[in-house]
């Protein structure tokens, strides 16, 4: 480019610095927003991963609460060449005593040395490590801590098998030293417990010493190669999985030999008893003979001594008439005393006899006692289950999985949004590049007049524009990659436990972003300009012919004779300018449409909430029993279940995973089965979505959610292919589609369930309750998980609750969205409103040397905005409820469907937050319109 | 064929259902190196003429030559090309650009041409020297009209063209510019046309052409040009 030429350039842009910088700041809100937004996810997961890093993360949790692990078990799981590191631990999970209550409390054994190397490390962010006595605390489940340093925690009796708990436990009361935080326990959602309330509150960390228990029962395994890999990514769940294979084929091989040691020592154990006993019985048998025969020969005595005296007195009476009255006495007295011994003696055979058969019949009973023991060692024995390890990885943790769901939800909100950002920068950069070509016609001429090609003039602008776009874009990359994640990520913040958000420049998103704003600014130049550029040299040195003024269709209807001059003025002018009209309701129609698509975001998502809990889930408790007939027969289940207080109504169910299939398309889903088929309608609540209507559920249904059957794309009527947990697969026509949000549900009638895969069992039952305070949900909890046949229960207020938690999260991101539509508005209506100004600058000067007042030369003006901006409500109000639908369907998560209607609050809060934008930009324009020099303008090229 | 020829040229505006000739079958020609007013009362037609030679717009019909090349033949590439080498041409109202100085307003356009002249010194030779590094907000109407004849005759080009120079401007600088264009036309040997509605300056011209209503009244060729100081109007 010639030298002059481009000084010319140079100060050009500086001269319109404004204007270079309007372009610089769409692109960059664009830029950044999109960039940000991209980067979040990614930030998120990153900063987990290192924190996780950080803290020696487990990869694999194998557990063994039957034979536990020693340390034989620990070597071979290190020798493994895929194993990195192995931190074998106790857990246990306790109710304890604190001076505020009792809490469910998780206890770990492990290497509690300051440098000791541990898997699942925490960092130690109050008082010191523990000594005697002693424990390191964790709070589970709530923002601030409700346990101190110095605070005494003590082992409650309530803790299930507490008369043992010396077994396992070599303390009932501990100190807190200290206290911590970790990376497993990184959110604030309860992870569940089979003690106490069921809800863990406490994590305490213990040396091995605090713990009798002879075998560890949980292994802590890092892998090699996995610290490389990102936590979240497929590669790495790979090689966990890989991970857990190599381990369970190597636990197989250990519980198979475990198992049959032990089966071996309780053989050997039941053959000593049998044995035992064997001679005891034997050894009593001897005795009692023995004794019988005592007995009898006493008896025999006896008799003898009996028969004698007998005799003795029969020759006395034969004797008396020789014998003498004191003679007689003397020997009657005599045979009385040998009477009396006699009858002592048979006294002493009696008793004897009955402590006899006594003794016999205690131990008679003793023996079937220990004949009983003996069955119980034979069943023991018999029934003694295949052991295997059960292996676990991060996905099973409440923190990890909710993190990933969390941080991916941004992505999937990510890739809708800024795509309209860009569309508003493209029709900034149009306007004002249009604008500036307009304003530069004389010079343009001038240039084409000395001989400067098309070419080159084109370059000047395409150059300003791409510099402004350039700028723009790098900024917005800086700004969008370091600011933006920290803030959503800070939302967040309240649900997780992290570090600070770690920002990572991405270059792949970076690469692609810039050069797509260069383009699209680059773009609506050409189109601005060349249009321009094809004109001749001579029309572009004259200044452009106004537009001449038309009767407009208003006119022609009997409307017009009604309104005032003002409003008619004004009407023509909109439909004059008809670019600006278009570009002006566009403008006002996107901002409009983005507030209520960010409003309408946050309904949707609080619906979820609301409708499936409040009104499609009748029941809010869910227990998970280990036998079907536990329900009837298990006094305390039954007791709580038929209690009025507690519970109003429940029914019992076959709840289990499946899988659906239609049209070539596969859905893991939950199957869920009622045991008597009229029950199940009193737990949920079964519904089409748009009617409201009932839905029936008889003999015959089979009724599957709504999202379910978008994905599968069946409607009522279509036949799909149920597989049950066991591979089974059967037909069934779809009798109805039922709203429902959360996960994919199939509800079978028990008749056509049982039909094509026999009897399940119906081991779940769903209860109503009716208070819903959290004192009476731990007094269920409590009472319930005293009986042994609860596996496990739950209450939707828990889930709700920390469904409401990320709501609340998302709330912020809506919000962001919200300021930046806002932030869009203002730009897009200063912009158009300054052209606006800027064009008819020679119409405004004119009103004033007539004597319009500052106000009637505004109102001329923003007559036509207000209408516009009415205008561009209505048509962006409709166009929202679109966006929103299509936002909502790509943003939706897998197994979750958004709420799909908007609140009227919404549209109204999105109307009159555009209203006050357009009023905000009108009076800051007004003060522009003011200063129209009359006299600049009126001095004409003409 | 003289220097420069119009042949039956005729331009028309259509407005609606009107249809206005600007030119209507103008026919003359120019020798070269000649001073040629082309006079007429205001909308005969004169500035259509001069932006066609100028290559600036084109005729839609007829045929337009210079030097022997026929201008309205041109496409629009050649047209650039033409207006760049060829042509140098002073407008009513200067159109100088505002963010260049006197002296860059020059370069401005001598940067692009063949055979150049040296900016400053043709600033000099209007008479600008010690303004050449002011921007034109800075400058009397003269003074800006003076920088663009420097700009047209720094060029270098074949022809200058001048549509109403000093229309807006007095009495007495507007004699200063007449008498400036009509020594370089003496002394570099250009041929020069300049377009006015005041009768009085065909006094100075070697041949006067005369618009009416979009076409020639007369064409007329002078004896004696007489210098433009002894003129008055």
């Amino acid at each position: 480019m010639k030298r002059t030429y481009f000084k010319l350039t140079v100060r050009g842009v500086r001269k319109t610095a404004t204007r270079f910088l309007s372009i610089l700041a769409i692109v960059t809100v664009g830029v950044g927003f999109l960039s940000g937004l991209l980067a979040t996810t990614p930030d998120m997961q990153l900063t987990a991963d290192s924190y996780y890093d950080a803290n020696s993360m487990f990869d694999l949790d194998i557990q063994d609460y039957v034979f536990g692990f020693g340390d034989s078990d620990v070597g071979e799981i290190a020798a493994l060449d895929c194993v990195d590191k192995v931190m074998p631990a106790y857990v246990k999970d306790v109710v304890m005593q604190t001076g505020s209550g009792t809490v469910t409390a998780r206890v770990y054994g492990v290497p509690m040395g300051r440098d000791d190397e541990r898997i699942n490390d925490f960092v130690l962010t109050e008082g010191e490590f523990p000594g005697e006595g002693e424990c390191l605390a964790l709070c589970v489940n709530g923002y601030s801590s409700k346990y101190g340093v110095g605070q005494t925690v003590t082992v409650s009796p309530d803790t299930s098998g507490y008369d043992d708990i010396g077994d396992t436990l070599a303390f009932t009361r501990l100190r807190i030293s200290g206290l911590v935080k970790a990376p497993y326990y990184m959110s604030i959602e309860s992870e569940p417990s089979l003690e106490g309330t069921g809800t863990l509150g406490l994590v305490l960390y213990v040396p091995y010493s605090a713990f009798t228990a002879e075998n560890y029962n949980h292994i802590f395994v890092t892998l090699r190669d996995a610290v490389g890999l990102d936590s979240f990514s497929r590669q790495y769940q790979l090689l966990t999985d890989e991970g857990a294979d190599r381990l369970k084929a190597l636990g197989s091989g250990i519980t198979a030999q475990k198992r049959s040691d032990k089966l071996e020592e309780l053989g050997q154990k039941y053959d000593g008893a049998a044995a035992e006993l064997q001679s005891q019985r034997e050894q009593a048998d001897k005795e009692f003979a023995e004794a019988e025969r005592l007995i009898e020969e006493k008896e025999g005595e006896l008799a003898q001594a009996r028969a004698a005296l007998e005799d003795k007195r029969a020759q006395l009476e034969n004797m008396r008439p020789l014998l003498s009255q004191e003679q007689y006495a003397a020997m009657l007295a005599q045979l009385a005393g040998a009477e009396d011994e006699i009858a002592a003696g048979e006294e002493s055979v009696a008793r004897a006899r009955t402590e006899l058969s006594d003794k016999q019949r205690q131990a008679e009973e003793g023996f079937a006692r220990a004949e009983e023991e003996l069955d119980g060692l034979k069943t023991a024995i018999e029934d003694f289950p295949v052991v295997q390890w059960s292996i676990t990885d991060r996905s099973d943790t409440v923190s990890y999985s909710s993190y990933k769901s969390n941080s991916e939800k941004v992505a999937a909100i990510a890739k809708v949004f800024p795509v309209f950002f860009f569309m508003v920068a493209a029709l900034v950069a149009l306007t004002t590049m249009t604008r500036m070509v307009e304003e530069e016609r004389i010079q343009i001429g001038t240039l084409k007049a000395l001989g400067y090609s098309k070419g080159a003039i084109l370059c000047y602008y395409v150059g300003y524009s791409v510099a402004a776009g350039l700028l723009g874009g790098i900024t917005g990359v800086l700004v969008g990659f370091y600011t933006l994640p920290r803030v959503i990520a800070g939302a967040y913040g309240m649900m997780y436990t992290l570090p600070q958000t770690q920002c990572a420049f991405y270059w792949n998103y970076a690469l692609l972003i810039i050069p797509l704003a260069v383009c699209i600014t680059a773009g609506a130049t050409l189109c601005a300009s060349l249009a321009q550029l094809a004109e001749r040299p001579s029309t572009l040195m004259l200044p452009r012919a106004p537009k001449p003024g038309k009767r407009i269709l208003l006119e022609r209807t009997p409307l017009w004779k009604h309104l005032k001059f003002s409003l008619k003025v004004t009407a023509r002018n909109i439909f004059r300018y008809k670019k600006r009209l278009f570009m002006t309701v566009f403008g006002i129609a996107g901002c409009c449409a983005l507030l209520l698509t960010g409003f309408g975001l946050r309904d949707s998502i609080h619906e979820i909430v609301d409708k499936q809990f409040g009104e499609i889930y009748r029941y809010n408790l869910t227990l998970a029993l280990s036998r079907e007939e536990a329900a009837d027969d298990d006094s305390v289940i039954k007791g709580v279940l038929s209690d009025r207080e507690y519970i109003s109504d429940y029914a019992c169910v076959y709840s289990g995973s499946g899988k659906a299939g239609a049209n070539g398309r596969q859905e893991s889903i939950n199957v869920m089965v009622p045991r008597n088929t009229d029950e199940l309608k009193r737990m949920i609540n079964l519904r089409d979505r748009i009617s409201g209507d009932d839905i029936a559920f008889n003999a015959d249904s089979v009724v599957l959610t709504e999202k379910l059957c978008e994905t599968l794309g069946v409607r009522e009527g279509d036949t799909v292919t149920l597989t049950d947990a066991d591979g089974k697969e059967a037909d069934f026509v779809v009798t109805g589609v039922c709203e429902n949000y959360i996960s994919g549900f199939a509800f079978v009638s028990t008749e056509k369930y049982e039909s094509s895969f026999g009897r399940p069992e119906y081991r779940v039952v769903l209860a109503a309750s009716e208070e819903h305070t959290q004192q009476v949900r731990d007094e269920l909890s409590r009472k319930l998980l005293e009986s042994d046949s609860v596996l496990r229960l739950s209450f939707s207020d828990t889930v709700r609750e920390s469904f409401s938690n990320t709501v609340k999260s998302l709330d912020s991101i809506v919000i962001v969205l919200i300021v930046s539509a806002g932030l869009l508005a203002v730009i897009v209506l200063y912009n158009l409103t300054n052209i606006n100004i800027c064009e008819r600058k020679k119409e405004l000067a004119t009103l004033k040397v007539l004597g319009f007042t500052d106000r009637e030369t505004g109102a001329y003006i923003f007559r036509e905005t207000v209408i516009l901006c009415v205008l561009g409500i209505l048509f962006g109000l409709v166009l929202g409820i679109g966006l929103h639908a299509f936002v909502v369907r790509t943003a939706e998560v897998d197994s979750v469907m958004f709420g799909r209607s908007i609140s009227w609050l919404s549209y109204l809060l999105s109307a009159v937050i555009t209203v006050l934008f357009t009023a905000a930009v009108d009076l800051f324009m007004r003060k522009k319109v003011n200063s129209v020099d009359m006299v600049a303008a009126m001095k004409a090229n003409e | 064929m003289q220097y420069i020829e119009f042949e039956n040229v005729c331009k028309y505006y259509q407005m609606g259902e009107h249809r206005i000739a600007a030119a209507d079958n103008i026919s003359f020609g120019v020798a070269k190196g000649e001073f040629c007013v082309v006079v007429g009362p205001s909308g005969a037609g004169k500035t259509t003429l001069l932006n066609i030679l100028g290559g600036m717009d084109r005729c839609d019909s007829g045929r337009v030559w210079l030097d022997g090349s026929e201008i309205s033949a041109y496409n629009r590439r050649e047209l650039t090309r033409y207006r760049r080498y060829d042509v140098g041409f002073v407008f009513q109202f200067y159109n100088l650009v505002q963010n260049l100085t006197a002296l860059e307003n020059v370069e401005l356009a001598s940067e692009i041409c063949r055979e150049p002249l040296d900016a400053a010194e043709t600033l000099e030779a209007v008479g600008l020297k010690e303004r050449m590094n002011n921007f034109p907000a800075q400058l009397s109407g003269g003074e800006q009209q003076r920088v663009a004849i420097a700009r047209a005759l720094a060029k270098n080009p074949k022809i200058v063209l001048c549509d109403e120079p000093t229309g807006a401007l007095d009495y007495q600088t507007g004699k200063t510019i007449l008498k400036l264009l009509q020594d370089t036309c003496r002394s570099t040997g250009k041929t020069v046309i300049v377009i006015t509605h005041n009768a009085a300056l065909t006094a100075m011209a070697d041949r006067v052409v005369r618009i009416k209503n979009g076409a020639v009244e007369s064409v007329e060729t002078n004896a004696a040009p007489v210098p433009v100081e002894e003129i008055e109007w």
